[in-house]
């Protein structure tokens, strides 16, 4: 590493809760793991055992931002939490979460690359860091308080230029989907993070920084900054605003027809705007300000949290509309997951399971009292809602007796937060890359094939099934792996020679943009302005080489970062005793019609895998990370200790 | 490591200003080429400034009007803070949001609704006028305010002219000099990053008594500290029953405290006809507030039998006057809450 740092600021601040020691840590021993999510990964390798427990002192939860952060970056800017998930069942395993909005630029403003945060304390407390000041604060007066009181109470205290992530009563009461949030709704929601935040009595880290972060080469930065942002984004003329993107992406909010947007529209109740994280071309998200006052106003709001209720749609008589925000914004103030309540909890409603008078809720499924009492009870634990603070796989396997598996399959839902069962959302849609994609992920982290699959296969991009997006389909499978039939296979549902290094490809992109703290929207690889749709595959790293003048120049080296990065994580899953058994989808789905029908069979998937484990140096009889990749990668000394610590054999 | 004493990796270019048009400008580089829509370039270099004395202070007379600004649309705008963290890294090549010459200002509470506080190009130019050195002057090509810093002795006097709130004048305690907007030496940086068109700049000045093309005569009068700022291609004219229907946005580009102050406007019109003769006056005066550097559309109906086409001339008188809240007044007079 050279003598001046660019882009890292080169220190990770480690707070000891139960001690109340603070001390730091060089960044430059991480940065063969890039960043955010690579760096997470090694420091709980090395800070945590296989058999701690989300909510156990022992865990350590972190906040690590990238180089790019902070950083005129588009796409760079998100902070990873990670760390054990108390929402992982049977087994609470490792995950990681990332965040976006504005708190992990002001950490790197305050001269700090990540926040580690060990122990717990045994009275609530804030953790204060201004610059290279930090303190551990008292914070009996905010306990208790929602996230956004929180915040207007500590922005009173210093002013609004502080940014601050908290917890909500939900993570107070470590409900296993509780999130950390930051602002109006910028949160980290998989794995009930907020609740490990809760079990360390820690209801907030406010940040503020007047520093700076360097840049090695700020001329090429810019230059690649707004190359990127011209491939996604782009202003008509002068006087026009950009029409890319804009609004919410994949909710109905950015469709005319749903009822707040017609009153954006039409009337002067409602304001309609966009919002998006710092850096961003995009804006994926939209704030909503009721000007009559009816409803307090909403942020941010993005793609995940609009999920209309077909209940609410009846009960409410509304096409999302108002009840909709009022949901959303007591899910913010309690810092409960919209995601878990839309997959795992409404579902027991809508199918039956539950019904509002077991939770004592006296107002029908779909009603603005209904979602707000549910989402109230839960938060605080009240009656049967503190057994769904649990978690559905906890509630429906250990409260209800069932084989929620089978279960939540049935009822078609996609997150089973189980860890030795893979997820499987999105299988199917993404067809082979998806199948085996979901197969060899790991817990909750669907989005692995997920955020990949969906670049390729964008319709804002360009129409699907039409004659350009074959083209362009084929155009990327030509440069990604070296074969149009990559693409065919893809369209033809067929799992092929080439769906194990599609899988690896979109598991690596993954590994990317959780390390560099982009955003799985960032993708510059496809373009709406280019006659054939075809973007820059290669200016994300080179974004990320103008930053921190550390060349990564070829896919090759990429993926050098990437399978380290990949591989760490499964030696942090080995040492918890995932297998080669992890790596299957749920038995049922292979009896499934629309499974079946599309070409899935068990024969196909096992030969895909045992490809993918080729690719990536992983032994295809156990499943287990070989010795002799581990130490290709630079990982010897997690081989040494999976073997001497943790007598776990490894293949050579 | 805080990385508080940035270096630049270009060397033999002022440290500010390296990546910007303006270092470009220092070096040689015709100006000319770069700003081709700067059309007005020579008339506002040529037209009389505003003088007098405003609020106490001593307002340098012969600065000439900086003929270009930035403007901030906040329907526009998603709060994404690429124009702070863009303009930090072009001037000082590093990222920043304390070493940015303007400052986002986003209410995350309240639909994430934001304003850009920037530096307006005053046509008083407090800033300039309490220079004791001559570090401050207006660029001879965009006629923005800008300090030279190898003449600046960090008195910090321009910082406390500044009538914006908070001061759109910084002072870099490393360096002993105070940085402020210099427009990129006519490329704005923030306009040219800003993902969704909500930072404009514009070239385009008109202001008292300043006769264009023959048709449009547009006067403002008022306050002179308000500079009333139209944008031509928005002054539609249409034929409707009865009458004519006069369509047009003014935008205010001095000082408005955040919120504090609002800047109005009363627009009258008269229609001529082609030997000069009156054909109708507006019906009444359109009354815009505006809250701070933005925008406010009006619209004026002139009772006439004539049509749109038969008109020679077409005079826009615009009374201005900025209201300022009581001291310690929470709210601004549109209900607004104050932030800061």
């Amino acid at each position: 590493m050279a003598d001046q740092l660019y882009g890292y600021t080169g220190k990770l601040l480690v707070v000891d809760l139960s001690t109340g020691e603070t001390s730091t840590l060089d960044t430059t021993q991480y940065a063969p793991y890039l960043g955010a999510r690579g760096i997470g990964a090694r420091l709980h390798w090395e800070m945590v055992g296989p058999d701690v427990k989300g909510t156990d002192s022992e865990n350590v939860l972190t906040f690590i931002t990238s180089p790019t952060t902070g950083t005129p970056c588009p796409g760079g800017q998100k902070t990873c939490v990670s760390g054990v998930s108390p929402h992982m069942y049977p087994v609470e395993t490792y995950l990681k979460s990332v965040f976006g909005g504005m708190w992990g630029p002001e950490l790197k403003y305050a001269g700090w690359d990540g926040v580690v945060v060990k122990g717990a304390s045994e009275t609530p407390v804030y953790l204060l860091i201004r610059d290279d000041n930090v303190e551990i604060r008292d914070a009996d007066d905010l306990w208790g308080m929602d996230t956004q009181q929180v915040q207007h109470v500590l922005w009173d205290r210093f002013d609004d230029n502080y940014r601050i992530a908290t917890i909500g009563p939900a993570g107070e009461n470590l409900v296993s989907d509780a999130v950390i949030l930051s602002d109006d709704s910028n949160c980290a929601g998989k794995g009930g993070f907020g609740a490990v935040m809760g079990s360390k009595k820690l209801k907030a880290i406010v940040v503020r920084g007047s520093g700076s972060v360097s840049i090695a080469d700020p001329q090429k930065l810019l230059e690649l900054s707004y190359q990127a942002q011209r491939l996604l984004t782009r202003k008509e003329t002068e006087s026009e605003p950009s029409h890319a993107y804009r609004g919410s992406l994949f909710g109905p909010l950015s469709t005319e027809g749903n009822d707040i947007w017609k009153e954006g529209q039409e009337g002067t109740n409602v304001r309609t705007g966009l919002a998006g994280c710092m850096m961003c071309p995009i804006a994926c998200g939209m704030s909503i300000k009721f000007k009559d006052g009816a409803y307090e106003s909403t942020g941010h709001i993005m793609c995940v949290e609009c999920n209309a209720e077909p209940e609410e749609m009846v009960v409410e008589n509304e096409n999302w509309g108002r009840a909709a925000f009022a949901r959303l914004k007591e899910h913010d103030k309690m810092g409960y997951s919209v995601w878990a309540m839309h997959l795992d909890i409404w579902p027991l409603f809508t199918y039956g399971i539950l019904k509002p008078e077991d939770l004592e809720i006296d107002a029908p499924v779909g009603s603005k009292k209904f979602a707000k009492e549910l989402v109230r009870k839960i938060s605080y634990r009240e009656g049967l809602g503190d057994e769904l603070a649990k978690g559905r796989a906890h509630f429906l396997n250990e409260f209800i007796g069932t084989d929620a598996t089978k279960l939540m399959y049935q009822m078609q839902a996609v997150a089973t937060g189980q860890s030795r069962l893979t997820y499987n959302y999105g299988a199917n849609f993404y067809g082979p890359i998806g199948w085996l994609g979901a197969s060899v992920s790991r817990g909750r982290d669907n989005d692995q094939t997920w955020a990949f699959s969906n670049t390729i296969t964008d319709p804002r991009i360009v129409a699907p099934a039409s004659e350009a997006y074959n083209t362009l389909q084929q155009a990327l499978a030509k440069q990604l792996w070296g074969s149009e039939q990559a693409a065919i296979d893809s369209t033809n549902r067929v799992l092929g020679d080439y769906t194990a290094p599609q899988a690896y490809t979109a598991h690596n992109f993954k590994c990317w943009v959780d390390s560099v703290g982009s955003c799985s929207q960032f993708m510059p690889h496809v373009s709406m302005y280019t006659d054939d749709f075809m973007g820059d595959w290669s200016i994300r790293r080179n974004l990320y080489s103008a930053v921190t003048g550390l060349a990564i120049d070829s896919d090759e080296k990429e993926n050098e970062y990437c399978d380290r990065i990949w591989m760490l994580e499964r030696a942090i899953g080995a040492r918890q005793g995932q297998d080669k058994e992890d790596d299957w989808l749920f038995d049922c789905i292979f009896e499934d019609d629309s499974y079946k029908n599309f070409g899935l069979n068990r024969e196909d998937l096992r030969r895909g895998i045992d490809q993918y484990y080729g690719i990536r140096g992983i032994d295809v009889e156990t499943g287990l990370p070989k010795r002799s990749t581990l130490e290709r990668l630079g990982l010897a000394d997690v081989a040494d200790r999976l073997e001497g610590e943790y007598g776990i054999a490894l293949p050579a | 490591m805080k990385n508080d004493s940035p270096t630049t990796p270009m060397e033999g270019l002022s440290r500010r200003n390296f990546l910007t048009g303006a270092g470009l400008v220092a070096g040689g580089v015709a100006a000319a080429t770069l700003l081709p829509q700067m059309a007005h370039a020579d008339e506002a270099a040529e037209a009389q400034p505003l003088s007098g004395d405003t609020n106490g202070k001593k307002v340098w007379d012969g600065v000439p009007l900086s003929i270009g600004r930035v403007i901030h649309n906040s329907d526009l705008c998603s709060g994404c803070r690429t124009c702070e963290i863009v303009c930090a890294t072009a001037h000082e090549g590093v990222a920043s949001s304390y070493r940015s010459r303007l400052r986002v200002n986003k209410n995350v509470m309240d639909a994430c609704i934001t304003d850009i506080s920037n530096c307006r190009q005053c046509a008083g130019a407090e800033c300039l006028a309490v220079c004791p050195t001559g570090a401050l002057s207006a660029d001879p090509e965009t006629g923005a305010r800008v300090i030279d810093e190898e003449v600046c002795i960090g008195c910090r006097l321009c910082e406390g002219a500044c009538p914006v709130s908070p001061s759109m004048v910084r002072y870099d305690a490393n360096t002993n000099t105070c940085f402020k907007c210099d427009l990129c030496g006519g490329d704005p940086q923030c306009v040219k990053f800003c993902p969704t068109g909500a930072l404009q700049s514009s070239w385009d000045i008109q202001t008292a008594e300043e006769e264009d093309d023959g048709f449009w005569e547009i006067v403002v009068e008022g306050d002179a500290k308000t500079f009333a700022h139209i944008e031509k291609p928005t002054l539609v004219l249409t034929d409707v029953a009865g009458g004519i229907q006069f369509n047009g946005v003014v935008w205010t580009s001095h000082a408005t405290q955040f919120n504090i102050i609002l800047a109005t406007f009363d627009a009258t019109a008269e229609a001529y006809d082609k030997n000069g003769n009156s054909v109708g006056t507006s019906d009444g005066s359109a009354h815009m507030e505006i809250p701070e550097m933005n925008s406010a559309e009006f619209q004026l109906f002139i009772p006439t039998s004539a049509k749109v086409a038969d008109l020679g001339h077409m005079a826009l008188r615009i009374q201005s006057a900025y209201v300022t809240n009581a001291p310690g007044q929470e709210t601004a007079a549109d209900g607004t809450a104050v932030m800061g």
